[in-house]
């Protein structure tokens, strides 16, 4: 039979490690969304160098697991001099693998927004950085939020990857309750749980911006 | 040098599409405070030449001075150079440009627009741009669609959105690009009808349009280009009423030979069954096609 009461005595524990994953995930995809925004216009851009560079890192990235970068970024950067804390290493880890995952999505939107309106915004004497902060990031946004929802449910459950580099958020919480009451399968059921909420709120929080864009678009 | 009557000056402008020249040492002044119309058949450089007047499409050679003010390149041979972006702004602020396909941004509402380049280029507070927004709104008709998005408009409320985005930032010179050439016909005549009442202001536009009736009744100048030269140049009365050039008469016999309505004889009606099959196009009888 399943004893939650151990493990619920500890529930303050998992707000706790809940809140910690909720941090982490934050701060790796709003950093990883303005990297990506980075390497997207780096992958885009008629600059040979820049748009290899880009393609190679998009290309490393997603052929290397998540669990490999931040082991790599955990151990060997210290051979070569970078000392990071584990907290630093874990959130580096995340935001280099998100950017490059988010760079791809966006790239799709960027070649959704006409040239047309381009020219719009530079016969009325805007600035091409104004031209990308005004007409073309909205609108790349617009166009791939559905899929960047997507990419935020996956970095939510990915933060659990950094557990292992002894960070306490809620899979590190589940594992530490689960051994110290001999009751692992409870306290993974509670973290399950809590995951499910994350990424719950997280899709009903998309969907309605995606809605409210809805609005703005006659179908 | 400068013609203090010309709001734009073109001399020896040349353009070409790799081996394929598009604009073929193109000399053209702009009135001031006068409508100029560009006709021509597809491909003749038209649309090129309005473009390179925005510098939205650059020249290999040649100068345009917009109110005196060099447009894209300065000086002349070796010492010929680009612009600066600033340069180029500098010039581009007298001119207004509509767009055949309105190019309004759908993120944005009517409103916003209209009044975000007056924010961030024309630096004026959010309240005052968005007062001078719905003036130039108000002026196109269209007061009372302020708080929608693009898509919710008609091709005719698009348009006058595109030609109130432009005169809100008091332009000098508006350059339409076909401007109704994208519209369903029942709605091209409500944009025209903004273009007259600008041009009965004395704003100096400059129309590329397939619409010869605007033209005619509107125009102060027309040009006609053909293979990427001016091949005939006048009033409305020396262009359409009996040209001498057989370019200009051959493409306005084809016009009006599209665009006149004949009725057709009693008696004559296709066969049902042709009909039904969709083939059986009805022969205009005296229609001078064999």
């Amino acid at each position: 039979m399943l004893e939650f009461s151990g493990a619920l005595n500890e529930f303050p524990l998992f707000l706790q490690g809940a809140w910690a994953s909720i941090l982490y995930a934050v701060g790796c995809l709003t950093l990883g969304f303005l990297l990506a925004v980075m390497i997207c216009m780096a992958r885009i851009s008629t600059v040979r160098i820049a748009s290899l560079s880009a393609r190679v890192y998009i290309n490393v990235i997603r052929a290397t697991p998540l669990l490999v970068v931040l082991l790599i970024v955990f151990n060997i950067l210290p051979f070569v001099g970078v000392e990071l804390s584990p907290e630093a290493s874990a959130l580096l880890s995340l935001t280099v693998c998100t950017a490059g995952y988010q760079a791809e999505i966006l790239r799709g939107g960027f070649a959704g927004v006409s040239q047309g309106q381009i020219e719009a915004g530079r016969i009325t004497g805007m600035s091409e950085w104004q031209i990308f902060r005004h007409i073309k990031l909205p609108q790349a946004f617009r166009l791939t939020l559905p899929a960047l929802i997507n990419e935020t449910t996956i970095m939510i459950k990915g933060t659990s990857l950094i557990s292992t580099v002894g960070i306490l958020e809620l899979t590190r919480v589940a594992q530490n309750v689960g051994n110290s009451n001999f009751r692992p399968l409870e306290a993974l059921l509670i973290a399950a749980a809590l995951y499910w909420l994350m990424t719950t709120a997280m899709t009903i929080a998309g969907d309605a911006l995606i809605h409210r864009y809805a609005r703005e678009k006659q179908s | 040098m400068t013609n203090r009557e010309s709001a734009i000056e073109i001399r020896g402008l040349k353009k070409s599409f790799g081996k394929f020249p598009v604009l073929d040492d193109i000399d053209l002044d702009i009135p001031r405070s006068a409508v100029t119309c560009i006709i021509g058949p597809s491909g003749s450089g038209k649309s090129t030449l309005l473009r390179c007047m925005a510098f939205l499409t650059d020249f290999e050679a040649g100068s345009i001075l917009i109110e005196g003010q060099p447009l894209g390149f300065v000086g002349e041979g070796a010492a010929r150079r680009a612009c600066t972006n600033k340069e180029i702004n500098a010039a581009r602020e007298r001119v207004g440009f509509v767009f055949q396909q309105f190019n309004l941004w759908p993120h944005l509402t009517v409103l916003e627009n209209v009044a975000m380049p007056l924010r961030l280029v024309n630096k004026l507070s959010k309240s005052e741009a968005a007062g001078k927004a719905r003036k130039a709104l108000a002026k196109v008709g269209l007061a009372d669609h302020v708080s929608k998005y693009p898509t919710f408009l008609s091709g005719g409320q698009q348009q006058r959105v595109g030609i109130a985005r432009a005169l809100a930032q008091d332009p000098h010179i508006i350059l339409f690009d076909e401007p109704t050439s994208a519209l369903d016909p029942e709605l091209v005549g409500e944009v025209l009808q903004v273009m007259r009442d600008l041009a009965a202001d004395g704003m100096t536009m400059v129309v590329v349009t397939h619409e010869m009736g605007f033209a005619s009744q509107v125009a102060d100048q027309v040009v006609f280009t053909d293979k990427g030269v001016i091949a005939a140049k006048g009033s409305p009365a020396e262009i359409f009423g009996n040209p001498d050039n057989p370019r200009v008469r051959s493409f306005l016999a084809n016009y009006f030979e599209r665009n006149t309505i004949r009725s057709r004889p009693a008696g004559r009606d296709v066969p049902a069954a042709a009909g039904q099959l969709g083939w059986g196009m009805p022969l205009v009888e005296g229609s001078g096609r064999a």
